[in-house]
């Protein structure tokens, strides 16, 4: 059987990989180049612990599925640094909100618990002498080195025979209404037995452009990263108070750290902006003043590819057979793609739909009116 | 001197100008740029570091030395990785610079350049000239633009909302504007021979500020290769702080010698000792242009330099930011020289890289690290695309990205 997937980052060529080795043909379609969107632009947090138990349980499994990439990519090295989560909390009522999943996290083997200001300070030590915390949640976390992921990725998959078609997919061709293949820009077709959308932040206007409804909509996030010093942390460090934001250091020992902007329009776009400089300086160095002499060296953007439930979209589109999504991340791409695409691998040679996969139907929202919410607090986008 | 974080290979100055703050120095003030502080700078002398064995040792493997590496046994593959973060030549936190020394960029002559151009094209302006030329003191008189502002301001980043990001004293400003010139000057171009890391391979420019700080011992051998329309300049800089010269040619050598720092430099004819190596070759600073939208490509004719092909209908690019050719014969590159200074990435490196079929410059960087640490290619991107270009490949270049040069997290969170 013959796949075409659209979109060469660490979904589509995780998922290529994973139909090679189920003796599937594949052919990825990438308009720039591999790992060009979100692929490149994330900083590879691996975190176990959700706010909802379907994520919870698939993030601990997506978790240790990366554990296996380096034997599943023939030894390639993809960099996982075992590391903590240390979700830092300003507010009481933060704190009692998460205090309850503790259970839930227990459960599914999140390694997370909530700790109080000291253990936190002791945890990430820059956070002395910012603004006190009043506790937080320490979860056990990775870190993965996003180009050395997908490269491990990549060059399996060229080493196992996947074609990698650069040029610009315009939109699933059909025969009786049935998927069949990509239209490229170029006016090539590219056929297939099945077409996988795995075009990260153009996936919901690849759907569309398709002709079928997806609810998924890019929203920025941008980031920026500093020159190297002498490792001070080792730890992945988020916060949602003021606004959301977080910071860890990278294994080249950069800060990369962002805050996000509480109205920050839907919207393809991969541009830096001057705000994003003084607005995350500003709340970084409240948390965290001794980080205050560190030089940014660069600033960069991606989008978060986010659907109305921050779930992402794995199977076939109902409107259209043959056509399937692995997408919606809702930043959480790198954390759910190896894991995502081995269960959709399967599910595509026959071997039926994992019950895992359920609440990620790309078909959920029909007849439903759900649109993805730029403005929501973190939080309150879980709220059931 | 400072260390490279993978070879621990000691770094002299080289521009300078803080294009990538290899050369800051401690001083009682802070950390300053060597050519600010006291004579002597100029002779390096690398800091005791235990880890030097070690980075010699990674110089024999690749910057994807990891790739099958460090996995087994698979439980200390973390571990490996934890390690491997300590091996990093880069600074302590601690240690960073102090704010209150850290070099401001200051508006100069070249403002004129700009005003004159801007004259000329009669355009319904409101200006900023920020001026990257002169680094690290406030000497310089206002150019005369928005004057408080541009005076010690930097301009950190171009926006293609036409939105300058300056940063000054008083914190950030975003500056709105109709039409910009950039008048950013221009920077060293490194030779791509052998020895082109050592300390003692200096800029023109770089030299005339260790000159004029006194930095210079009179009787100091050097080599100088320079365009001819730079040879006048080298003469009188040479002439003026009693250096000797040993050696000049638009010519590169074949190779710098020395182990540790520039002893001599090797040509087909033969072999000469020197204690400096002054490239007065230039790659026009264009990053700003860049960042706000305007386009380039290497240059073809002699030795390439990254230079401007096509601008937004609101921006102008004046003066050496505008230079189209380095004015001076190419040269092969060698496999072992640096073509990035700040992640050791080598010529042989690029090489290596395309074989494996990352052949596309967003990939190499990625793949190496090249174009990515602190100077964030000013130094090397030049030399990078042109080793593509050799290679049959796409050389146009990486995706710029403000900031054009480092700031610190105090300076950006200051004022508002």
């Amino acid at each position: 059987m013959r796949s075409v997937i659209v979109g060469a980052g660490i979904a589509g060529i995780a998922l290529a990989v994973e139909l090679r080795k189920l003796g599937w043909e594949a052919t990825v379609i990438e308009a720039r180049y591999p790992g060009a969107g979100n692929s490149t632009r994330n900083v590879g947090r691996i975190r176990r612990m959700q706010l909802t138990e379907d994520l919870t349980e698939y993030s601990c499994l997506a978790s240790d599925k990366w554990k296996t990439v380096a034997r599943l990519t023939g030894g390639h090295n993809p960099l996982l640094f075992d590391t903590r989560y240390v979700w830092v909390m300003y507010e009481q009522a933060e704190l009692d909100t998460v205090a309850a999943m503790v259970p839930m996290w227990k459960s599914y083997g999140a390694g997370a618990r909530t700790v109080d200001a000291a253990k936190v300070l002791k945890a990430v030590p820059v956070l002395r002498g910012g603004e006190p915390p009043v506790g937080g949640v320490i979860g056990a976390a990775a870190i993965v080195h996003h180009d050395a992921a997908l490269y491990a990725y990549l060059l399996h998959a060229r080493k196992s025979g996947v074609r990698f078609e650069i040029s610009r997919a315009l939109a699933v061709e059909r025969t009786a209404g049935r998927a069949s293949g990509v239209v490229l820009t170029d006016g090539r077709t590219v056929s297939g037995d099945v077409v996988v959308n795995a075009a990260g932040g153009l996936a919901g206007q690849f759907a569309r452009d398709s002709g079928v409804s997806a609810p998924n909509q890019p929203i920025r996030r941008e980031v920026l990263v500093t020159e190297p010093s002498r490792p001070f942390m080792s730890a992945a460090v988020t916060f949602y108070r003021p606004q959301e934001g977080w910071f860890n250091q990278t294994v080249r020992g950069e800060l990369v750290a962002g805050v996000v902007d509480v109205d920050e329009p839907l919207g393809m776009s991969e541009e830096s902006s001057f705000r994003f400089l003084g607005r995350t300086a500003r709340v970084l160095l409240e948390k965290a003043p001794r980080l205050a002499e560190l030089k940014v060296i660069r600033q960069w953007a991606g989008v978060y590819d986010t659907t109305p439930d921050k779930r992402p979209l794995v199977g076939e589109y109902p409107e259209r057979p043959g056509f399937f999504a692995l997408n919606g991340w809702s930043g959480r791409g790198m954390l759910l793609a190896p894991l995502s695409a081995e269960l959709l691998a399967r599910q595509l040679a026959g071997g039926g739909r994992d019950r895992l996969l359920k609440p990620f139907d790309p078909g959920r929202f029909a007849g439903q009116e759900a649109a993805v919410t730029a403005h929501s607090d973190y939080y309150s986008g879980y709220a059931h | 001197m400072s260390a490279s974080f993978r070879f621990h290979r000691p770094r002299g100055p080289l521009c300078g100008r803080g294009y990538c703050f290899q050369c800051e120095l401690p001083t009682a003030q802070g950390r300053e740029l060597a050519c600010q502080v006291s004579p002597g700078a100029v002779k390096p002398s690398p800091r005791r570091d235990p880890l030097r064995p070690l980075g010699a040792l990674a110089g024999r493997f690749p910057p994807w030395f990891y790739e099958s590496r460090m996995l087994r046994p698979a439980p200390l593959r973390g571990v490996s990785l934890h390690v491997l973060r300590y091996l990093s030549a880069a600074p302590p936190l601690s240690a960073c610079p102090s704010r209150s020394a850290t070099p401001r960029v200051a508006v100069t002559t070249p403002a004129e350049t700009a005003r004159e151009t801007a004259a000329r094209h009669e355009l319904p302006y409101s200006e900023i000239h920020v001026d990257l030329a002169v680094v690290g003191s406030a000497r310089c008189p206002p150019g005369g633009f928005l004057a408080d502002l541009a005076h010690g301001s930097l301009a950190a980043g171009l926006y293609p909302d036409r939105t300058l990001g300056v940063v000054s004293e008083q914190g950030l400003t975003a500056v709105r504007f109709e039409q910009i010139v950039i008048s950013t000057g221009s920077y060293e171009r490194l030779p791509p021979i052998a020895g082109n890391d050592l300390p003692g391979v200096l800029g023109l420019e770089a030299i005339e500020a260790y000159g004029a700080a006194g930095a210079l011992r009179a009787g100091t051998p050097v080599a100088m290769w320079v365009p001819q329309d730079q040879r006048i300049r080298a003469q009188a800089c040479a002439e003026r702080y009693g250096l000797s010269i040993v050696w000049m040619d638009e010519r590169a050598p074949d190779a710098i010698t020395g182990r540790g720092r520039v002893r001599g430099v090797v040509t087909k004819a033969r072999q000469v000792s020197c204690e400096l190596f002054v490239a007065a070759v230039r790659q026009p600073a264009i990053e700003l242009a860049l960042t706000g939208g305007a386009t380039a490509e290497l240059s073809s004719d002699g030795l390439p330099i990254l230079a401007v092909t096509s601008t937004p209908e609101w921006m102008r690019v004046v003066g050496s930011a505008a230079a189209r050719t380095s004015g001076v014969p190419d040269v092969p590159a060698a496999d072992s020289a640096f073509a990035c200074l700040c992640e050791d990435v080598r010529i042989g490196d690029l090489k290596d890289c395309v074989a494996q079929g990352f052949a596309d410059p967003e990939l190499i960087k990625r793949r190496t690290g090249a174009m990515t640490g602190p100077c964030q290619g000013k130094l090397c991107s030049a030399q990078v695309l042109t080793a593509l270009r050799e290679l049959g490949c796409d050389s146009s270049p990486i995706r710029a990205r403000p900031l054009a040069r480092p700031v610190s997290l105090a300076e950006l969170a200051a004022g508002a």
